[in-house]
């Protein structure tokens, strides 16, 4: 028996619980490009095919729980004793803690995405908010921020000017939505032991938290000279547009879902006689 | 003259010194607990020599066993107890102390004086 066999071994019954891609993250990600063709593109197709998404994404969750565990059994995660200090905010982790359904990690990834998202938003209060004149936009820009220019005026908001808001704007909600899944897969690089394999789940979090950053410091960017058209007029609609976030984040959970069900199925044996 | 490493390799517990024993034991050692469809899938065991290796490893007082019912099905699930998590975890230790002595070793040392 090998250290490479016995890693292995103990990574996947460490883990064996989210590494089932297909019971949360997978539905995730189709549900989140469910609610992408249904609210954020204009067309009868995308309507009927977002509510298809949404369907199938309930479809697949009830069936991967049945398929798991006939499949590949049942395990019940390593209980901790002690959570990081840094982590133990006042009541927060005693309450999860007692909850029968958070597991450690569950627990680790929900503050991983809470601080990441109290960052975000003291990004968004203290960067300008990006307004955009309708007769000084570029024409290459005009039509991505259409969709954003209240009623009558000729003025097109990026983010909210309230400080320290919740983002009202359908730009900064959709960019809260690329730093929650962005973060969420930085977590699970991280709290994963930050394990060779999942290297995959970093390569997912860094674009997702680059376009995030990059929606917050817009207004540096198009006002910086030199800076490359092309590469802001590419990534505008990500950043702008909620629908397209929710494109950007629902691809890349049913990615990161799909490559830990893989990871799962082999890392298991075949069930012999 | 003290045991080279070689000769503590030979001596060690033979209950877990043994590779799907040590399989059964490195994967308990990452759960609280198992049922036998994981076991048996992640081991590569079959049924039969699973079983067999979760009896000794009972015996040996180093895994608890409980079956339970599930709708019709029985199944059975396995966790380490503290003798068997306090056991594995010294036998890591052991590993990794022969490791290091394995590497250090050297036939002089073999000589008497």
């Amino acid at each position: 028996m090998t250290n490479p066999e016995l890693d292995r071994i103990r990574f996947v019954a460490g883990h064996f619980n989210d590494l089932q891609g297909l019971r949360f993250r997978v539905p995730a990600g189709l549900s989140a490009l469910g609610v992408a063709f249904l609210t954020g593109f204009a067309g009868r197709g995308l309507v009927l095919l977002g509510a298809v998404l949404l369907v199938a994404a309930v479809v697949l969750m009830l069936g991967a729980r049945r398929y798991y565990p006939s499949h590949f059994g049942e395990v019940e995660p390593p209980r901790e004793a002690e959570i990081l200090s840094i982590y133990n905010l006042a009541g927060t982790s005693v309450a999860l803690a007692d909850s029968p359904r958070t597991t450690p990690l569950l627990r680790r990834l929900l503050l991983t995405m809470g601080l990441a998202a109290a960052v975000f938003l003291a990004g968004q209060s203290t960067t300008p908010t990006v307004v955009l004149v309708e007769d000084s936009i570029a024409p290459q820009y005009r039509e991505v921020l259409e969709a954003y220019r209240p009623e009558g005026s000729g003025v097109v908001w990026m983010k909210s000017a309230t400080p320290f808001p919740l983002p009202r704007t359908g730009a900064g909600l959709g960019q809260l939505a690329l730093v929650l899944c962005g973060s969420l897969f930085l977590g699970l690089w991280f709290w994963r032991g930050r394990h060779p394999a999942q290297s995959c789940q970093l390569a997912l979090a860094v674009p997702l938290l680059g376009l995030a950053a990059f929606g917050t410091f817009l207004e540096k960017l198009i006002s910086a000279q030199g800076l490359a058209d092309q590469a802001v007029r590419f990534f505008l609609p990500v950043v702008s547009r909620p629908g397209v976030a929710l494109l950007v984040c629902g691809s890349a959970l049913i990615l990161s879902g799909l490559l830990d069900h893989r990871q799962l199925v082999r890392g298991m044996g075949e069930a012999r006689g | 003259m003290s045991e080279t490493p070689f000769e503590q390799i030979a001596n060690l517990d033979r209950r877990i010194h043994d590779p799907a024993r040590l399989a059964i034991l490195a994967a308990l050692s990452a759960c609280e607990r198992a049922d036998f469809l994981f076991l048996q899938r992640i081991t590569g065991l079959t049924k039969g020599n699973l079983s067999s290796h979760l009896s000794k490893l009972e015996e040996a007082g180093l895994v608890e066993i409980e079956k339970r019912f599930v709708g019709k099905k029985t199944q059975t699930l396995a966790r380490l107890s503290d003798q068997g998590r306090q056991t594995i975890e010294g036998y890591w230790k052991k590993m990794e102390e022969l490791r290091e002595s394995a590497v250090r070793w050297s036939p002089a040392a073999m000589v008497p004086a």
